[in-house]
């Protein structure tokens, strides 16, 4: 942003200009003889009458350099401006050189508007001081030489040269004055209306940031409705066919090929169960899961249940499922629908992924802070490649070594990741090519410390 | 003599297949699909235990749950919630209420079993 100054000491040239001239006034204007001037009545009336003059002056200046302004071209005003000027001051001269003292009444109505006009205008002390300095120099040399109005019986060079030179130099500064003035008027019309197009578009901004967070708050709010929605609608079918199959199962006990059928249906059910749970736990964690819900979860219970629940599946296929506990309880605060799910997911995924024959098996040690717990299989192992990606989303491990015939869409460990370090733990796993994977969970006892 | 469970559940499909296998497990099943059909029964009669749905009809689970524990006939009678919502703020108000069991849907019907069996348990043991 441009400051706007009276005088611009920036500018060397301005500078230069402005020290010539108060060095010229100074120069012309002070002798060691001012203070021995008698101060008469002479005096004043010459005080009052150049008062009038300069006031005039200033004024005249002030309405001609409005008038200049509506002219087109910077040459011809500037011509024309150096015209008026001489006129001006040739009539001035001219005019208080001769004894007429009664014609400085004639002025004295634009002294009055230009003396309110100037008071409006001066707003800068530093304006203000040098318009009252050349004044003052202006008065001074006319007293000096005795060319005051009255006294001035004839043309001298002092005489003229004093005359000319100070009132050349008040209308210089009546105009830099003027023009300072105008174009900080004029800058503080552009500045106040972009001030106030600021204010506007603040305004602006501030409503749509309030649309946008209002949106925001809808969406969130759709997104949990729509959550909660999906996951309505796609649980309770499948309650609907676990049930039925259950009651299936009453009918049919001992018919082998209808038991095997069954168990298809209700291997992929459990699968679609997992999954639906899976998708639902990425939703929420992506939302940021609630901190709610924490309690003192003993792992080697959660565990133990988990491989419960996981025995048949795990039996049907071959393979062992087991729980190797100290058989001591195993403390953590968490929460324990979230802890199960780490562990469903990490013995689901050894299962899913270990031929017929092999073993997973799950066991808990005692870290000091922590407890860490263990899920090993020996399964295929995970290939150097893909050891950095398995914690993304989505990541499905495409091996012809394992053979496996997965099912699912990738999240499960995406999921224990998440949970693990909302529970301030960690999770890691050593895995070597055809011998088997395992994986750590650390988890502190007591996240509140 | 047959333990009696009040079974309310606003799914058509789930309540029926549910009362079959429970009364195939040797219950006495009693249901109500609303609220407040829940709580017409509940005025009559005392089970040995209540499995409930969340959303309901009319008085949703909280609700009826509250007005379960705060009645002095049935304020020992084991309640599981069964919900499809499985969040988690619904698992800590259930706790909150008194909740004895929450079963997230799809639930195995034969943990289901497993936990009325432990619960009608637990309660004789306690009376």
């Amino acid at each position: 942003m441009k400051k706007i100054r009276f005088l611009k000491f920036g500018n060397l040239t301005e500078t230069i200009f402005w020290i010539i001239i108060l060095t010229a006034v100074i120069f012309v204007n002070i002798s060691p003889q001012i203070i021995f001037v008698n101060i008469s009545s002479q005096l004043v009336r010459t005080l009052r009458v150049q008062f009038m003059l300069a006031f005039s002056l200033f004024f005249l200046i002030l309405v001609f350099n409005r008038l200049v302004a509506f002219l087109p071209s910077s040459k011809k005003r500037n011509f024309l401006k150096i015209f008026v000027y001489s006129l001006f001051l040739t009539l001035f001269f001219y005019t208080f050189s001769l004894k007429r003292v009664g014609l400085g009444v004639l002025y004295l109505l634009p002294v009055l508007v230009s003396f309110s006009l100037s008071l409006s205008l001066i707003t800068q002390p530093r304006a203000l001081v040098l318009i009252l300095v050349a004044m003052s120099l202006f008065l001074l040399g006319d007293i000096y030489w005795g060319a005051y109005i009255s006294a001035a019986a004839e043309l001298t060079l002092p005489v003229i040269f004093s005359k000319v030179f100070s009132l050349s130099l008040l209308s210089i500064f009546g105009y830099y004055l003027y023009r300072s003035q105008q174009s900080a008027a004029e800058q503080a019309s552009i500045y106040s209306s972009k001030l106030r197009d600021a204010n506007e578009e603040l305004n602006r901004k501030t409503t749509e940031l309030e649309k946008a967070n209002e949106r925001l708050k809808e969406l969130a709010e759709i997104e949990s409705r729509f959550v909660a929605t999906v996951s309505h609608e796609l649980r309770t079918p499948l309650t609907a066919i676990r049930n039925s199959l259950k009651l299936i199962e009453y009918e049919t006990k001992g018919n082998n090929s209808v038991d095997d059928y069954l168990g298809i249906i209700k291997k992929n059910v459990d699968r679609q169960a997992l999954m639906i749970d899976n998708l639902l736990d990425l939703a929420r964690i992506e939302r940021g899961y609630p901190q709610g819900g924490r309690s003192q979860v003993d792992l080697s219970k959660v565990i133990g249940e988990v491989v419960d629940l996981l025995k048949e599946e795990a039996h049907k296929k071959g393979i062992q499922l087991s729980f190797k506990s100290e058989n001591a309880p195993a403390i953590v605060w968490a929460d324990q629908e979230q802890i199960r799910r780490v562990f469903i997911n990490l013995m689901d995924n050894g299962i899913k992924f270990t031929p017929a024959g092999g073993w997973v098996e799950a066991s808990i040690v005692d870290a000091g802070d922590d407890i860490k717990a263990i899920v090993s299989d020996n399964g295929p192992g995970i290939a150097e490649e893909h050891k950095e990606k398995i914690f993304e989303a989505f990541v499905q491990l495409e091996d012809k070594d394992t053979k496996s015939t997965s099912k699912g869409i990738g999240l499960g460990l995406t999921i224990v990741k998440e949970i693990t370090e909302l529970h301030k733990g960690r999770v890691w796993f050593e895995s070597e090519l055809g011998k088997g994977t395992r994986f750590f969970v650390l988890l502190p006892k007591d996240l509140r410390k | 003599m047959a333990k009696k469970i009040l079974l309310v559940e606003d799914e058509e499909d789930i309540l029926k297949t549910l009362e079959l296998i429970l009364t195939k497990e040797g219950f006495f099943v009693t249901t109500a699909q609303d609220g407040v059909a829940a709580l017409n029964k509940l005025r009559t009669e005392v089970f040995d235990l209540i499995i409930l749905d969340l959303m309901l009809p009319k008085w949703d689970g909280f609700k009826l749950c509250a007005a379960i524990k705060q009645d002095k006939r049935h304020r020992e009678t084991p309640v599981i919630v069964l919900t499809a919502k499985a969040q988690e703020s619904d698992r800590q108000r259930c706790l909150e209420y008194g909740v004895d069991e929450y079963m997230t849907k799809p639930f195995d019907p034969d943990i289901l079993i497993t936990k009325i069996k432990a619960l009608i348990e637990r309660s004789r043991d306690i009376s």
